[in-house]
């Protein structure tokens, strides 16, 4: 079996769903700030990302007005960025759910 | 709202955060001052956050400040998407050429538009270019022209210069010339921020 050639498809696979999880958990009606975010994705789906390329995705994600963010203060002194759904972001996940749904059935078709 | 520094016993620890912070006030410099400033903070409250929760019992403020920075990554790299994309949308907002070209610099891997941009700015600088060679090479520099065979807008070899054309109209040819690519770019940055807008409306 050819590891490598599945290590890179999963590592594509894992890329391009990104957004999608991102999304999904971010719809589930709580708002997260990076960290946090990434501490969910990881106990959610097991997924390790480098957690810097968080960032430029919710960039993409808040320039595309899917999310998002404001400021909140801490007692620490340092702010947290947290980031919510916007209603045109609710509407994208349940595109993109159907349309995984549809793919995922005619893989099981297959 | 204003940046707070992560707080390190250690000078160690505080001379690798402010190097690692350092790194990344010089990558996003390229940006206006806010986004600068939402950049750095957003990295600086995700290494504050990680900090806290790395599991390290016991470790060293270094050692935990080090796994932080691993997690997180190289600046230069993540950050990189981030900046071509602020960059491209300040560029779009402004029309300012200088931006437009650094926004595209960044931006070159990112898609056919923007190597179309790139080069429709190559066309630009080099018309102008040619006007400045015209002043310092008069008799070289021109436009070489012959019914379906040869074309060319600047220095050829000597055999052709009989086909050259227009010679008295060159830089006015080229200053048109330049203002034409300059309005298509204009044209096309618009469409791209009306496209742009109407996705996210």
């Amino acid at each position: 079996m050819d590891k490598d050639f599945v290590l890179k498809w999963s590592s594509q696979l894992k890329k391009g769903t990104l957004s999608f999880i991102i999304l999904k958990i971010l719809d589930q009606g709580t708002d997260f700030y990076g960290y946090d975010l990434i501490n969910e994705l990881k106990n959610k789906t097991s997924i390790q990302i480098a957690e810097g390329t968080l960032y430029p995705l919710m960039n993409r994600l808040k320039s595309e007005n899917l999310v998002v963010s404001n400021w909140v203060e801490q007692s620490s002194g340092i702010p947290r960025k947290y980031y919510s759904i916007t209603s045109e972001g609710k509407k994208v996940v349940v595109e993109m759910s159907v349309y995984w749904s549809n793919l995922n059935q005619i893989i099981h078709s297959i | 709202m204003n940046f707070t520094e992560v707080p390190f016993t250690d000078p160690n620890a505080a001379r690798i955060y402010r190097d690692y912070m350092n790194r990344v006030r010089r990558i996003a410099r390229k940006l206006d001052r806010a986004t600068q400033q939402e950049i750095v903070m957003e990295i600086n409250s995700h290494i504050y956050e990680s900090f806290q929760a790395e599991p390290t019992m016991g470790a060293h403020e270094t050692e935990k400040l080090l796994g932080t920075l691993e997690h997180l990554g190289q600046p230069e790299l993540f950050l990189k998407p981030l900046i071509a994309d602020q960059a491209m949308d300040q560029a779009m907002r402004t029309f300012n050429p200088i931006k437009v070209v650094r926004a595209l610099l960044l931006n070159l891997s990112n898609g056919i538009s923007y190597v179309l941009f790139a080069l429709c700015y190559l066309f630009l600088f080099s018309f102008l270019l040619l006007i400045v060679l015209k002043e310092l090479f008069p008799t070289e520099v021109g436009i070489y022209y012959d019914y379906n065979r040869f074309f060319a807008i600047g220095m050829v070899d000597s055999r052709y210069q009989n086909l050259k054309v227009a010679d008295e109209y060159f830089t006015p040819i080229m200053l048109l010339l330049s203002a034409v690519v300059y309005l298509i770019i204009t044209f096309l940055l618009k469409i791209k921020r009306s496209l742009n807008r109407k996705r996210t409306a």
